[in-house]
């Protein structure tokens, strides 16, 4: 292994044009714009440098050992506009500066990981990337993954009922196994099904997640044909202070829904270690419309879960060459009914959730502060049991996914603008239980490349930047051969008054196939196949984002995207009269995003907006599917939200309007579109070391019974409370000026 | 400010333009013919018109149940059994508008009905190993009969519901030993219950009156047969080894017995002398099989689940035209 790191590193390490000599430093502060509130959590970072730092609770940060040089500074913060700056960083020179952030409506300018790996602002990455913050999820009351990805632009969530039921995801018309969903930039879809339930992924520790619509596959390997999620969890700002945190939350709502949550962290120097719990119960009980007509209440559809989330993070060596080691896990356990759908309602299946994670992340410099090598290793074990022994078909299955592996990344700045990465990874996928009758097992060596270009251009007063990423990944698998995914991304940016990036991007991606798929045992009716390839898809987007802050903050964006996937994995009756899988089926996929989000009344009302058109056309040549719609998929879909901010309330209104959709391939039966209207009021009392909020949620206030997918009906009106407690203690940080 | 407002027309403009689109649904025309062919797709959950005088194909000119199993025509209706909506869907035959449902109750899965007259059919159902009885003209539940574990095939003759009960054990996904219900319709009481070969699955009535119950064999290593039952005192008269594994079973009004598989093809015997004429091995047509009908000229109409298609042969099992019909055309019958 020392020597695969030291080959990459060689490989990717380059004499940068700048000279290691005496160093100075930077300090200062970060303040809110007009009001100079200081910011906490803020990010300076060195861009290409990867020198960096946090601001503490007063908003003061303090970077040393700064090569000399002339660095591009990005300053972010959640919920603020970021801010570019170039700084002159003078040997021995110990310069102070403060920056100045304003609050921002639209998260053009926040910073992304997940789009290049490396941190970069949204503006400036080829892709189409959305972040939903822990605020945005604390704000909207959010208990899990589904609701928090539920309003984003070119995302469809298949929600099967209340709590405990299944929710998965669906990007730009994908399938569900057809988005790849991260854990921390390590992959959660297993092996045996392909497609995650989003309701057995943990929100504990979540600091954001971030959404990349459009494939990856380049970056990421298998199963980004439609986006990434990827699930980020808190980091901690090492400060040069001592700070002690602590909290929990109280949750009561309609159909029994009782929550709590207990929290504490310590951040000290050099050290950041949080730890948190969290129970969720429901009965799930709501009324619903039989086929019939009558009124029926939901059984066998209750819910619980208990979530663990711990995490520490060493920062061993500070300055240029710094090092950091940091250590995650997660354990989710569920146990829930599964009370079958309106058509044929289940009283006896149950079925629970084991997931356990393990993760570690080193981080240091190698050589020089211009090359940075990153070692990951993961471990996840997730076991599932379902039974239900009063079936027509009775089950009692029990199935283990153990995925384990490693990756090892180097970066190097060869100069201001142009930035290498280069990875290995290794990937260990194992199934064993009673679903399948075989123990399939798998292992995938990944390398990948990406080079990020970008040259800027001064034209006036107008500053212009051209971004550039080629990036190509190679996927060998050792059950159906090898993948290339090749994407090359442009951006080109502006920023005057009006801030505009002209972005597309045109790529390769693929789905491996599944155990289930590859190994599902023959039976009377069904028999997977062996033979099966992967399905591919070539995608390409381009769109511009816009952000003006003349007339106050608006922020405006528009995508269009098309995706041609082929080889499509679709069961149909075989030569043998039995079920199977084949690689038969086609699609087109075509689409716009649109979004735009306003201050209708400056710090007191702001709106946002967005809307998806999709054309998801199936392409396989049977008279009863060829350009038929896929199921699933409605053609429109819009969103708007209203937020209101007064007298220490904070209230959120939000429509969604989701379309009319199919149900069956051949478009002959549909779901009614239906609208939804839910309402967030929430109060925070900031107290002495302390803050505590408030939430009201009323979600489909109108009452509307509606389904998203066929015989699952959701929850009527329903009421939700949360209050939250959050204890926060800094020794002072006292040797810090403005 | 003009900006402003001007975005926020354009939201309200496509909130209000997309909802009002999604509210358009138009449907096919149904042909107005005096003869012809109804096609039950099962995965389309529709229904589709052949008609028989131009050989035009009227494609998902209804909609219907969650897994439909069966099509069936009395009295200028179309009885259709949706298995996993546990209920019977009437549609008025000339304009195949919905005239009612009979729902059954979760936990049925109905899969095949017949109708004796106006005032009784019976539907077999499969998950709860019952004969409902029922109303067809008011759509009204009058009775359940427990008969046999799995009742699928179900047919009258001689005054007599002959039902057929594969055994179905979703356990370990093996048949138990099948059986024949035999249920009087003048009182609606089981009179007695054969033992058949493995998963009887379907039945037919021949000119004669005999029973022919399809035996599908398990699909591993026990074939398919045919069995005949004498209605007149309800014993076996013969049994065929017609081989394959048959789930469908038609006979024609010229004595010709057809059995399809799902995806393998239709095999033939005579049903007066029980000779086979096309075996396995030199099918009548060597793909489909999901549904079979014949019309009052001879002619055989073969639904092919896997293609999409209805394939009509003449008498002599030419082929005269295929159609295409809807998604996994299943059950046939013609008015």
């Amino acid at each position: 292994m020392k020597r695969l790191v030291l080959i990459i590193a060689l490989l990717t390490s380059g004499i940068p044009s700048y000279a290691v000599q005496e160093t100075g430093s930077l300090t200062g502060r970060v303040i809110m714009e007009r009001t100079r509130e200081s910011i906490p959590s803020a990010n300076i970072y060195f861009r290409g440098a990867h020198i960096g730092a946090s601001t503490n609770t007063e908003g003061y940060y303090s970077i040393d050992r700064i090569p000399p040089g002339i660095y591009s500074i990005i300053v972010s913060a959640i919920g603020y506009t970021s801010l570019q700056d170039e700084i002159t960083i003078v040997a021995g020179e110990r310069k102070t500066k403060t920056f100045e952030l304003r609050q921002t409506v639209y998260h053009l300018n926040q910073v992304t990981v997940t789009a290049t790996r490396e941190r970069s602002l949204i503006s400036e990455v080829p892709a189409t990337v959305d972040i939903i913050s822990a605020r945005d999820l604390s704000m909207n009351n959010v208990q899990n993954i589904g609701e928090a990805l539920q309003r984003i632009p070119g995302v469809s969530i298949r929600n099967y009922g209340g709590f405990g039921d299944m929710k998965t995801i669906s990007i730009r018309g994908s399938s569900s196994g057809q988005v790849l969903i991260l854990l921390d930039g390590q992959r959660l879809n297993n092996a045996q099904s392909g497609e995650v339930d989003l309701s057995t992924i943990p929100l504990e520790g979540v600091e954001r997640i971030e959404i990349i619509r459009g494939s990856a596959s380049a970056i990421y390997g298998a199963d980004a044909v439609g986006g990434v999620i990827n699930i980020i969890t808190k980091s901690g700002n090492i400060e040069e202070a001592f700070t002690i945190e602590s909290g929990g939350s109280l949750l009561r709502g309609s159909f029994g829904s009782f929550g709590v949550s207990l929290n504490g962290g310590y951040t000290g120097n050099r050290i950041f270690t949080i730890a948190s719990y969290k129970h969720l119960a429901s009965k799930g009980n709501y009324e619903y419309s039989t086929p019939e007509g009558t009124r029926a209440y939901r059984e066998n559809a209750d819910y619980s879960s208990h979530e663990f989330f711990g995490k520490g993070t060493w920062n061993i060596k500070e300055g240029m060459m710094n090092k950091s080691l940091s250590l995650s896990g997660t354990l989710f356990t569920s146990e829930t009914g599964n009370p079958g759908t309106t058509f044929q309602p289940n009283t006896s299946a149950r079925k629970k959730n084991e997931n356990q994670s393990l993760n570690f992340v080193y981080n240091q410099k190698i050589l020089n502060q211009f090359n940075s090598l990153r070692i990951q290793g993961y471990l996840h074990n997730g076991n599932f049991w379902y039974t239900d022994p009063d079936a027509f078909i009775p089950s009692d299955t029990y199935s283990n996914n153990t995925a384990g592996g490693g990756e090892i990344q180097s970066r190097t700045v060869f100069s201001t603008w142009n930035v290498f990465t280069a990875g290995y990874s290794y990937r260990y996928e194992n199934f064993t239980g009673t679903a399948l009758e075989t123990k399939p097992s798998r292992t995938t060596h990944s390398v990948y490349i990406q080079d990020e270009i970008e040259r800027n251009f001064a034209h006036g007063q107008i500053l212009k930047k051209i971004v550039a990423i080629p990036s190509v990944r190679w996927d060998d698998f050792s059950d159906f051969g090898s993948q290339w995914s090749p994407k090359f991304g442009l951006v080109i940016s502006s920023d005057y008054f009006t801030q505009l990036s002209i972005k597309g991007t045109i790529g390769k991606s693929f789905r491996a196939p599944t155990f289930n798929d590859l190994y599902w045992p023959q039976d009377s009716f069904t028999v997977g196949n062996p033979d099966l390839q992967p399905e591919t898809a070539s995608d390409f987007d381009i769109g511009f984002m816009m952000q003006d802050s003349r007339y106050g903050e608006i922020a405006l964006g528009f995508t269009y995207f098309t995706n041609n996937i082929e080889d499509m994995i679709i069961w149909q009756i075989g030569a043998s009269g039995l079920w199977s899988p084949f690689n038969i089926g086609e699609a087109l996929i075509q689409g716009i995003e649109m979004s735009a989000a306003f201050d209708v009344w400056k710090n007191v009302a702001r709106i946002s907006w967005n809307y998806t058109y999709l054309d998801p056309r199936n392409k396989s040549p049977r008279h009863n599917e060829y350009n038929k719609l896929l199921p699933y998929r409605p053609p429109h879909s819009s969103n708007v939200s209203l937020h209101l901010t007064g007298y220490g309330l904070h209230g959120i209104i939000h429509f969604t309007h989701l379309g009319r959709r199919y149900v069956t391939t051949a478009n002959t039966v549909s779901l009614p579109a239906h609208e939804i209207i839910d309402f967030i009021l929430s109060y925070r009392t900031p107290i002495p070391f302390a803050s505590i909020d408030a939430t009201l949620e009323l979600k489909n206030i109108t009452g509307r019974e509606y389904q998203i997918m066929d015989g699952f009906p959701m929850p009527g009106r329903e009421i939700r409370f949360t209050i939250d407690i959050a204890l926060r203690h800094t020794f002072p940080f006292t040797n810090k000026q403005d | 400010m003009n900006t402003k407002l001007f975005v926020f027309t354009v939201i309200v403009a496509t909130v209000v333009f997309f909802t009002a689109c999604d509210d358009n649904s138009t449907g096919p025309e149904v042909p107005d013919s005096s003869e012809a062919l109804f096609v039950l797709n099962s995965l389309a959950n529709s229904i589709s018109i052949i008609d028989l005088e131009t050989d035009e194909v009227h494609n998902d000119v209804a909609v219907v149940g969650i897994w439909p199993s069966q099509i069936s025509y009395y009295n200028n209706k179309l009885f259709v059994v949706n298995s996993g909506s546990n209920n019977i869907e009437i549609f008025d035959v000339e304009n195949l508008n919905k005239l009612g449902t009979i729902n059954l109750g979760p936990g049925n899965n109905p899969m095949n009905l017949v109708i004796l007259n106006d005032q009784k059919g019976y539907v077999a159902n499969s998950q709860s190993n019952t004969v409902i009885v029922f109303n067809p003209t008011n759509n009204t539940v009058t009775k359940t009969i427990d008969v046999g574990i799995g009742a699928t095939g179900i047919a009258i003759s001689n005054g007599k519901v002959y039902v057929a009960n594969t055994a179905f054990d979703g356990a370990t996904f093996t048949y138990g030993q099948g059986t024949i219900t035999i249920i009087d319709t003048s009182n609606d009481t089981v009179i007695k219950t054969l033992n058949v070969p493995t998963n009887p699955q379907d039945i037919a009535v021949a000119p004669n009156g005999s029973v022919h119950v399809v035996c599908t064999g398990n699909y591993v290593d026990v074939l398919g047969k045919v069995v005949v039952i004498n209605p007149s005192n309800d014993t076996i008269a013969q049994t065929i080894d017609i081989g394959g594994n048959p789930g469908k079973i038609h006979i024609s009004e010229n004595n010709i017995g057809y059995v399809g598989t799902f995806a393998d093809g239709v095999f033939t015997y005579n049903a007066t002398t029980y000779a086979i004429i096309n075996s396995p091995t030199n099918p009548v047509i060597n793909r489909g099989g999901s549904g079979i009908v014949s019309d009052t000229d001879g002619n055989i109409y073969i639904a092919v689940f896997t293609e999409d298609q209805v394939i009509k042969l003449n008498s002599n099992h030419e082929i005269v035209t295929v159609f295409d019909v809807g998604d996994g055309p299943g059950s046939l019958c013609v008015k």
